[in-house]
C-alpha cells in the first residue's frame, strides 16, 4: 500500500538533509530522523488528552524544525500553529488542529521509512 | 560547501537535543574543518563548557532539562568573551530576540542551510566579541544628547539609550515623523564606545531605489552608467562607527536581502567589486511605520526584522509628552531669538495653555517651525496668541485620529470604522473575524493571513487594557 504523501512536500529538502552526512552515516541519520519524528508524535499523543501544554510546546518546537528540514512545509506550518496554541493554552483550537497535524506527521514518517527501506526516493 | 578558513581549528560546542539535527550540524561543521563537541542537554552542555572553554557555542534555546537563555547567561558569566549563537525554530523567533538582548552574538532560525550555519560561525570567529557592559547608572543619559523634556515617556527613552548605547546591539527606533528619531540615533552613537567614529545617516526613503544599493554598499568606477569614480558607500564609510538607516521599511526587497547578508557576514561588496570587504559597523535603524505591520504585508522581510529589532526604542509623540511641549517651546524661543537678534520675554499664559492642548500631528518638528515663525515675523515681547501662525489654534485633538487613519492609504477602512484609531479598527476586525469562526484563533489567523501566535499575542495584550 502506498502511503499518503505529506502536503506541500519538497523531496529535495529531505535529500539535502540526508546528503549532509557522509555515505555510511546516511542510514543512521534517516533512522534518527524517524526516531525523532516518532518521539514527537508519541509526546503529542500523550499530551493532547490532558492537555499537557508544556509537553506540547516542546514537541511542537522540535517538530517545527524537523518538518522544515525534511521539506514538509504544511506540517511545519501546522506545528507552528500548534506551538502557538500550546503557548496560549487554547484547548478548543488544539482539538481543531491536532488531527490534521497528526495525519501530516504520520505521512512524513511513512515517507522517511520508505526512504530508509529503499535507500532512494520512492516518488 | 563553504570551507572554513582561519576559524577552522576553533573549538565549537554544539548543544542541541534533537539528535537528527545534532548529527546534521556536526557533519556540516566537521566537513568545513571545525572541531566540534556535542551535548544533548543543558547539564551536559554546561559540563563540557566548563571543561573545554570553547570560544563559540551553538546553543538550542529549547532544551529538555533547562531554559537555554539561563544556560547562556551562566556561560557568559563564566567566560564573557564566548560568542554564543542562539538557535531556535521558526515560530519561536521572539526567543532569539530575547537571546540577542541577553548577550548572544548571533542567532539562527531553523531550518537554516549550511551556508548560514558556517557564515554564523565565521562571523563569531572573526568579529570582536564585546562582553556585556553594565552601565553604572543607566537612568541618566550622558550630556549632549540634544533631548529636551523631563516627561515620564522621555525618561524611559533616556534610560533605554543609556542602557544600550555601549553594547553592540542593534537599535530599532520607531515613532511618528518629527519625534526625533535621528536625534535618538545620534544619542546612541554619542554615548557608545564608537563615539569617536563616524555617524553615517542614510534615508532609505529619500534615495531612488535604483541608487540605494550603490549608496549603501558603494560601487566601483565603471560598474554602471554614471559610475565615474569609486564610491565607498555608507556601510564602508561608517566603518568603526554607526550606520543609521532611516525609513528602513521603505527599502526595496532586493536590497533587504543584501542588507541581511551584510548583517550576517559584516562584509560589504560594492557594485562591480569582485571581493567583499569586512567592516565593523553598528546598525541603528528607524521607521515611522509599524514594522511588524510591514512584515505582515510582505513589504519587509521577517528575518531582517528579527535581525534588526533587537532593542526597540519608541519615540513618543509630542501630544503624549505633557509639559515637554512648553520646555521645548521655551528653549527654542531662546535659541531662535538669539539667532535672529530678537528679544522675547517668554510665552504668555494663554499661549502656554494652547500649546499644551494642541495635538501636534507634526510633533517636535512642527512645534519648532511654529516658534521659528513667531520669532521671524514678530519684533519681540511676550508671545501672545495673535503671533501664532494662522489656523494653528483650529487644529483640534480629533485631527490626530484622522491623520493616523489616513497615513496608511491601503488600509481597508470601512465606513463604520471611520473615526476609530487604527488599533481600535484592527481590534474590531479581529474580533469580528473570530466571531465568524466561532472563536477559533487558527481559523481567524488563516483568514486574516497572520500567524496564530500574532493573534494570541494581540488578544493577550487587550486583556491588560482597561475596559
Amino acid at each position: 500500500m502506498t502511503a499518503a504523501r505529506p502536503r506541500d512536500f519538497d523531496p529535495l529538502r529531505l535529500q539535502w538533509l540526508v546528503g549532509l552526512v557522509e555515505g555510511d552515516a546516511a542510514p543512521a541519520l534517516i533512522a534518527q530522523l524517524t526516531d525523532d519524528l516518532r518521539t514527537a508524535a508519541d509526546q503529542m499523543a500523550l499530551a493532547v488528552p490532558v492537555p499537557d501544554w508544556l509537553r506540547l510546546r516542546e514537541a511542537s518546537h522540535t517538530l517545527m524544525a524537523l518538518a522544515g528540514y525534511a521539506g514538509a512545509a504544511a506540517l511545519q506550518r501546522l506545528a507552528e500553529t500548534l506551538n502557538a496554541i500550546a503557548h496560549a493554552r487554547d484547548a478548543d483550537a488544539l482539538d481543531q488542529v491536532f488531527p490534521e497535524m497528526a495525519d501530516e506527521l504520520s505521512a512524513l514518517i511513512d515517507v522517511v521509512l520508505n526512504w530508509q527501506t529503499a535507500r532512494a526516493a520512492p516518488w | 560547501m563553504v570551507r572554513a578558513t582561519s576559524s577552522a581549528r576553533t573549538p565549537i560546542l554544539l548543544i542541541e537535543d534533537t539528535l537528527t539535527l545534532q548529527m546534521a550540524y556536526r557533519s556540516i561543521l566537521a566537513s568545513a574543518g571545525h572541531r566540534v563537541s556535542t551535548a544533548g542537554t543543558g547539564a551536559e552542555g554546561l559540563a563540557q563548557f566548563r571543561a573545554l572553554r570553547p570560544k563559540i557555542v551553538l546553543l538550542d534555546l529549547i532544551l529538555p532539562d533547562r531554559d537555554g537563555l539561563h544556560l547562556m547567561r551562566e556561560m557568559l558569566a563564566i567566560q564573557p568573551e564566548t560568542a554564543i549563537v542562539a538557535i531556535t525554530a521558526n515560530g519561536s523567533v521572539n526567543r532569539a530576540v530575547e537571546a540577542m538582548r541577553a548577550g548572544a552574538h548571533d542567532f539562527l532560525v531553523k531550518p537554516f542551510d549550511e551556508t548560514r550555519l558556517l557564515g554564523a560561525v565565521q562571523y563569531a570567529t572573526s568579529a570582536p566579541v564585546s562582553p556585556v557592559v553594565v552601565q553604572p547608572d543607566s537612568s541618566v543619559l550622558a550630556e549632549g544628547s540634544g533631548f529636551i523634556g523631563t516627561s515620564g515617556a522621555m525618561q524611559r527613552v533616556h534610560a533605554t539609550i543609556g542602557s544600550v548605547a555601549r553594547s553592540m546591539a542593534t537599535v530599532f527606533i520607531t515613532g511618528e515623523s518629527g519625534t526625533g528619531k535621528e536625534l535618538c540615533a545620534l544619542a546612541v552613537h554619542a554615548n557608545s564606545a564608537r563615539a569617536s567614529g563616524p555617524f553615517i545617516a542614510l534615508n532609505c526613503g529619500a534615495i531612488p531605489q535604483d541608487l540605494l544599493e550603490s549608496e549603501v554598499f558603494g560601487h566601483i568606477k565603471g560598474s554602471f552608467t554614471g559610475a565615474i569614480s569609486d564610491k565607498p558607500g555608507a556601510a564602508a564609510a561608517a566603518d568603526g562607527g554607526t550606520l543609521f538607516l532611516d525609513e528602513i521599511c521603505e527599502m526595496a526587497p532586493a536590497l533587504q536581502t543584501k542588507l541581511l547578508r551584510f548583517l550576517q557576514t559584516s562584509t560589504v561588496q560594492p557594485v562591480g567589486a569582485t571581493r567583499p570587504r569586512r567592516v565593523d559597523v553598528r546598525i541603528v535603524c528607524a521607521t515611522n511605520r509599524d514594522p511588524m505591520e510591514a512584515v505582515r504585508r510582505g513589504d519587509f522581510r521577517e528575518d531582517l526584522y528579527y535581525r534588526l529589532y533587537v532593542v526597540p526604542v519608541h519615540m513618543p509623540p509630542l501630544r503624549d509628552r505633557g509639559q515637554d511641549v512648553i520646555e521645548i517651546a521655551e528653549a527654542a524661543l531662546l535659541r531662535f531669538s538669539q539667532e535672529e537678534g530678537r528679544t522675547f520675554l517668554g510665552l504668555s499664559p494663554d499661549v502656554r495653555s494652547l500649546l499644551s492642548t494642541l495635538p501636534w500631528p507634526g510633533n517636535v518638528r512642527q512645534l519648532l517651525n511654529v516658534i521659528r515663525n513667531v520669532v521671524v515675523l514678530n519684533p519681540g515681547g511676550w508671545v501672545i496668541r495673535d503671533m501664532l501662525p494662522p489656523g494653528l489654534a483650529d487644529v483640534r485633538p480629533g485631527a490626530v485620529a484622522a491623520l493616523t487613519a489616513t497615513s496608511n492609504p491601503t488600509a481597508a477602512v470601512t465606513e463604520t470604522h471611520v473615526g476609530l484609531t487604527l488599533a481600535e479598527a484592527e481590534r474590531r476586525l479581529i474580533e469580528m473575524t473570530l466571531d465568524r469562526h466561532a472563536g477559533s484563533v487558527p481559523k481567524a489567523a488563516r483568514v486574516l493571513d497572520v500567524s496564530p501566535s500574532t493573534l494570541y499575542r494581540k488578544i493577550e495584550s487587550w486583556k491588560a487594557l482597561p475596559d
